[in-house]
Parts: structure tokens; C-alpha cells; sequence
């Protein structure tokens, strides 16, 4: 308990230098400023704006990164509430009373109410990962390469059976990143399948994929609507703070808001959006007001912002105890610290301790900055909404370039890039998602070096994954996860049954 | 649907192809119980079952009668259909952009290619003089930022 607070005392320490608090408020403000505008989901955020860390610290550089993942969170919530534009899919649950709220003049409040239902959860969360990490770092630290290779395998099958809406379409392109994620030197140093080419010697860079598939897929899917889409002008005017009720409304939903989140955002797959879709129906079914909810009723954004916000403190505690991502944002995080040349995991814990602590007192900061940003620069956030959508798909398009080329500077890796933007597009249209690719390829390299460790040990019989108890109960979990949307599928039918038509829950 | 069959197929074949490519690696000198080609075949056969999961998956199901898992509509199906031309611009535009990015240099190919968007995507031609001080300045402001600022380069070309 004592290296415990020591920690902490050394994480403040650090986080608190000048340089850091800057780069904490920087990350935040880019990141509010980015998730703000329409259309751009966090993870296209987080991934445009790795090159910005290139030449930093990893301390400093991830301290940059997790505020701009908190500011995009919460900066879509900004364009839910006023606009009826989710961002992205945990932002979706919010348009639903933000949206009623803003067009009966209570835009203020509902604003309010995600700022501080933030900052709530991101804070109870961040004390949450602090409290459970290092005893999950500690146990995980017993875990052999058989255990490792089955946890990585349980994080895709949960983010491939969970995020998209056909589990054969999410497979397939987890697959598919696993096979691209082969691409360059094996563990023996030998390159595999670059097809002679000097650039893909060394494997994909994760940006390129992470830029094409997010950044480069959003603006095409925009650029296919953008001629033919009505445009609205958006205004709010008054400021965003809440009466004596409606806190007193919020506060309950803040707190189960948080909890709820940070558990579900544990849970590898799980992540952001439905951690705000229990959320709302959990407001619902506690409240004396049922009814209100869909018109206007500030539970049911309070709760689901505070669920969203937390689930980033939970899917930070897989990701630094494990290394395993749950989400295409905590993927590219991953990717981020290997950039680093850090590696996720119980031994980050024992090796770099100080990365560690500055990132979780970093939190705790940028969430505090977060709240004294937002709440009186809103009407300044809010004129972004209004940013023509040509200008912003130009605008987008060109810095998606820069992180691709200052990768490694070379133009070869923009048409890779443009070849992924294409693919992201299509993929789009045809309803696979991008999530289990990007986590596949970031994840593929760790993989296959466990596998074949495992299999090693076990003069190469794969019976070794099912003989180490833990490593065959993770499988099972594996497996469980892939069954999970048929066994939700038939509980909706058997309930549906039973009591008629139901609206349809969760994502 | 048919697309969905037409994609499975392609998946198979893609499987079928990174399957003979794997088998046809070069085997490491020293004796390994598991090569380079193992883990790459675990994918290739999951590739195949999953492309005729999704070519035949339909058939498949009404054999069993297993139910659909989740049947909601795509936001691909609700949504306008696409402008083809739109995007058919914006990627001859990006392709140009890519040739231009080391020849003109980060800022002209960024402002040209943000002139180039703007006049295709925006429907109202009054916008277009407003959009003229960010196609200038952006460029010139994220090289500064990132060439100059992070010393993150970005090719100069012909302003360098």
C-alpha cells in the first residue's frame, strides 16, 4: 500500500511538470476541438493525431494521446446533443434526449450535464484501473506464452463478436489484419510475403491501416453523401450549467453511470457503446419517469455520457496489465506505446513504472482540465459544428497524410493508405467493421510469437493451449464470445414471444 | 446479398492464395518444430471456412433453421444512396494529391488539393471564396507546425 501512494506521489510528479500539463491540455483541447466536429469518431481522432507525439517522450506523448481521447469522447457528445450527429456509435445512445433537450432550449443543460457526468466518470474510473491494475499486472505476471496467445485470442473474438453486426463479416476481417499482420520479418528474422518489396520488409506500419480504414473511409463515406445532404445551421446561445433539480436529477445517473461503465469498459469488445447503451436502459428502468425518456430527459444523458467516459479508465486496465486492446481506439493506443517501444503488459508495470503512473496521474488532470475547458468555451466548441463538410473533408484528408508520410517519409505508404481508404470504404457500405482489423494487425506480431513459444514448449502439439488450465479456460471464454450475439439473439426472440414487440436493446 | 457472396468467394480465394504462399516459404535453417508457415496456415483455412460461411451462409441457415443473429437494418440501406461521382472526384483527387505530395511539396499539393475538393464537393459556389483563407493558411499552418515546430518533415518540393 505504501509503494502504492509512493507511485502515485511519482506519477504526480511527473505529470505535473510544466511540459507535461501542457501537453495534457493540448491533447485535451485538439482532441475536444476534432471530436467536435461531425462525422469524426474518436478513433479516426486518436489515430490523426499520433504524428503530433512522433517526436516526443513516450511519458509525454501518452500523457498527449489519453487527453485527446478523453476531449474526442466528450467532444462528440457536443455534436449529438446539437446537431442529432453522432460521431460514432457509443455517441448514438445520447442524441436521443440530448438531441429533444437542445430543441426545447435546454441545450445548456444537457451540455452541462455530459461535462460534469465526464468528468465524474473519468475520474471514478481512473481511480478504478488505479485500484485494479496492479493486482491484475501481479497476477498476469505467472501467465506463459500459451496464456498470452489465448487472451489475445479471447480480446478478438469479443471485439469481432460484439462490434459489428455480422459475426462472419467481423471474423473475416479480423483475419484479415491477422494476415496482414504477417506481412514482414517473422520471429526467426525471416520476411514473409512483402512481395520482394523493400518498403513492406519490415512489416505495415499500423497508422497506415489505422488512417485508410478511419480516417480515410469517414471522409469518403461523407464525400458520398455530402452533395446531397440538407444542412442546418446550428446556434446555441446562453451557457451550459444545470438548476438545483436537474443535478440533483444527474447525480444518480453520474454515479451508476461511472460504475457501470468502467466494468463494462474492462471487458474486452465491450467498450464505450454498449457501456452507454445499458446505461440508458438502466436510467429508464430506475426512473420514476419512464415516459420522459426519448423526450427530453436529462437521465438519459447524463447516465450514458457518464457510462462512455468511464469505459475508457476500464479499457485502459486489459490494455497497460495485458497489452490487450478492447476497442479500435485502445488498439491504436497499443500501437501508439509500441511506437514507443513499450510494451503493454505486466512487465511495463515492473519496467517502466514511472510511464505507467504519469499516464493514470495524467488522467485524473485532464479530466479536471477537460471540465474547466468545456464549460465555458462550449459557444466556441459549438461554432465547429457548423464547419462547411467539403471543407472539412479536405481539411481531413490532408492531415491523414501527415501521419501516414512522416512515419517513415516515404509516398509508397500513402498508396497503401489510399488502397485501405478504399477497402475502409467499401467495407462501410458492406457492413464489415474496421475495429477487428486494426486490433488483428496490431496485435498479430505478439501473437504469433506466444504461438509459436507455446508450441515450442510443447514440441509443436497445439493440445498445449487446452492442457494449461488457465489458458483453456480464457479459450472457452473465446469460444463462449463467439456464440454470445446468437444467444442474445435467441433471449430477444424467447422475450419477444412472451411479451410482444419490445424496442430493440443494445447496440 | 449477392454482394455478400461475391465477397465470400473472394475471401476463399484469398485464403486459398496466402495458404499456397505460406507453404511456400523458405524453411529456416535450423530445425523448428513450428515454422514460419504455421500460424499464416491457421489463418488461411479460417479465411476459407468463414468465405463460405458468407458465400453459402443464407443456404446454410435455412438448412438448420438457425436463427439470424441480430437482423437490423444497415445504416448503408437507410441512408441516401452513394453519389458515385462524388467519390470517383475525391479519389482522382487523392491520387493526383499523392503524385503531387514530393513533387510541389506539403504546402502547394495540400492547398491545390483542397482547392480541387472544395469545388467538387460544395454544392454552394458562394462558399467557395470563403474556403480560400483555410486552403491557404492550413497548409502553411500544420507544416509549421509539424515540420518546423515537431520536427516531424514533410516535404518542402519546390517551396523548399
Amino acid at each position: 500500500m505504501e509503494s502504492f501512494f509512493a507511485n502515485l506521489v511519482t506519477g504526480f510528479s511527473i505529470a505535473a511538470t510544466p511540459m507535461n500539463l501542457l501537453y495534457a491540455f493540448v491533447g485535451c483541447l485538439v482532441g475536444t476541438l476534432i471530436g467536435v466536429l461531425p462525422g469524426i469518431g474518436s478513433v479516426t481522432t486518436v489515430a490523426l493525431l499520433i504524428p503530433i507525439t512522433f517526436g516526443m517522450s513516450p511519458t509525454a506523448g501518452l500523457i498527449l494521446m489519453a487527453g485527446v481521447y478523453y476531449g474526442a469522447m466528450y467532444g462528440g457528445s457536443t455534436t449529438s446533443i446539437l446537431a442529432n450527429i453522432p460521431g460514432e456509435s457509443s455517441a448514438v445512445v445520447t442524441t436521443l434526449d440530448g438531441h429533444p433537450m437542445a430543441k426545447q432550449g435546454r441545450a445548456g443543460a444537457a451540455l452541462a450535464t455530459a461535462a460534469i457526468g465526464s468528468f465524474v466518470a473519468g475520474t471514478l474510473s481512473t481511480v478504478g484501473l488505479m485500484l485494479l491494475a496492479p493486482p491484475l499486472a501481479w497476477v498476469a505476471i505467472s501467465f506463459g506464452p500459451a496464456e498470452y496467445f489465448s487472451l489475445m485470442l479471447l480480446g478478438l473474438t469479443a471485439v469481432s463478436a460484439l462490434g459489428g453486426r455480422s459475426l462472419v463479416k467481423a471474423l473475416v476481417s479480423m483475419c484479415l489484419g491477422l494476415l496482414l499482420g504477417t506481412v514482414g520479418l517473422d520471429m526467426g528474422g525471416f520476411p514473409r510475403f512483402n512481395f520482394g518489396l523493400v518498403e513492406l520488409y519490415e512489416g505495415i506500419d499500423f497508422i497506415i491501416p489505422a488512417i485508410g480504414l478511419f480516417a480515410l473511409g469517414e471522409a469518403l463515406d461523407q464525400a458520398a453523401v455530402v452533395r446531397r445532404t440538407q444542412l442546418r445551421h446550428f446556434d446555441f446561445k446562453g451557457r451550459a450549467w444545470l438548476t438545483r433539480e436537474e443535478y440533483r436529477r444527474s447525480r444518480g445517473p453520474w454515479l451508476r453511470g461511472s460504475v457501470l461503465g468502467f466494468l463494462v469498459g474492462i471487458l474486452p469488445g465491450a467498450g464505450a457503446t454498449i457501456a452507454s447503451f445499458f446505461s440508458y436502459a438502466l436510467e429508464r428502468r430506475v426512473s420514476r419517469h419512464p415516459e420522459q425518456f426519448g423526450k427530453g430527459a436529462i437521465e438519459g444523458v447524463a447516465g450514458p455520457e457518464a457510462a462512455n467516459n468511464a469505459s475508457v479508465g476500464g479499457a485502459m486496465v486489459p490494455l497497460l496489465t495485458l497489452g490487450i486492446p478492447g476497442s479500435g481506439t485502445t488498439a491504436i493506443l497499443l500501437g501508439a506505446f509500441m511506437m514507443f517501444g513499450l510494451q503493454p503488459g505486466p512487465l511495463l508495470f515492473q519496467k517502466n513504472p514511472d510511464v505507467i503512473w504519469a499516464l493514470i496521474a495524467s488522467m485524473y488532470i485532464g479530466n479536471a482540465m477537460l471540465l474547466v475547458l468545456n464549460l465555458p468555451l462550449i459557444r466556441v466548441f459549438v461554432k465547429l459544428i457548423d464547419v462547411r463538410p467539403a471543407l472539412l473533408v479536405a481539411a481531413v484528408l490532408v492531415l491523414s497524410t501527415v501521419g501516414v508520410y512522416a512515419a517513415n517519409g516515404r509516398t509508397f505508404d500513402l498508396w497503401l493508405t489510399l488502397g485501405f481508404g478504399v477497402l475502409g470504404y467499401l467495407a462501410r457500405r458492406a457492413d464489415f467493421p474496421a475495429a477487428p482489423l486494426i486490433l488483428a494487425l496490431v496485435l498479430e506480431r505478439n501473437m504469433e510469437d506466444n504461438f509459436r513459444r507455446a508450441t515450442t514448449l510443447s514440441d509443436g502439439s497445439l493440445a498445449i493451449f487446452l492442457t494449461r488450465p488457465i489458458s483453456a479456460a480464457i479459450l472457452a471464454l473465446a469460444v463462449l464470445s463467439l456464440f454470445s450475439p446468437y444467444i442474445q439473439a435467441w433471449l430477444l426472440t424467447r422475450r419477444n414471444a412472451r411479451a410482444g414487440p419490445v424496442a430493440p436493446a443494445g447496440p | 446479398m449477392f454482394w455478400d457472396r461475391v465477397a465470400g468467394l473472394a475471401v476463399v480465394a484469398l485464403g486459398v492464395a496466402y495458404w499456397r504462399a505460406a507453404s511456400a516459404l523458405p524453411r529456416p535453417l535450423l530445425q523448428q518444430d513450428v515454422g514460419p508457415e504455421v500460424f499464416p496456415h491457421l489463418i488461411a483455412g479460417a479465411l476459407v471456412g468463414l468465405g463460405v460461411l458468407l458465400a453459402g451462409g443464407p443456404l446454410l441457415r435455412r438448412a438448420v433453421r438457425w436463427p439470424a443473429a441480430r437482423p437490423r437494418p444497415s445504416e448503408a440501406e437507410l441512408g441516401p444512396p452513394p453519389d458515385v461521382a462524388a467519390i470517383v472526384l475525391v479519389f482522382a483527387g487523392l491520387v493526383g494529391y499523392t503524385l503531387a505530395y514530393e513533387r510541389l511539396g506539403f504546402i502547394l499539393a495540400s492547398a491545390l488539393f483542397m482547392a480541387f475538393e472544395i469545388v467538387v464537393l460544395e454544392v454552394e459556389r458562394a462558399r467557395w471564396l470563403w474556403a480560400v483563407p483555410v486552403v491557404v493558411l492550413l497548409p502553411v499552418l500544420l507544416y509549421l507546425l509539424f515540420d518546423t515546430l515537431l520536427g516531424v518533415s514533410l516535404p518542402a518540393g519546390l517551396l523548399g
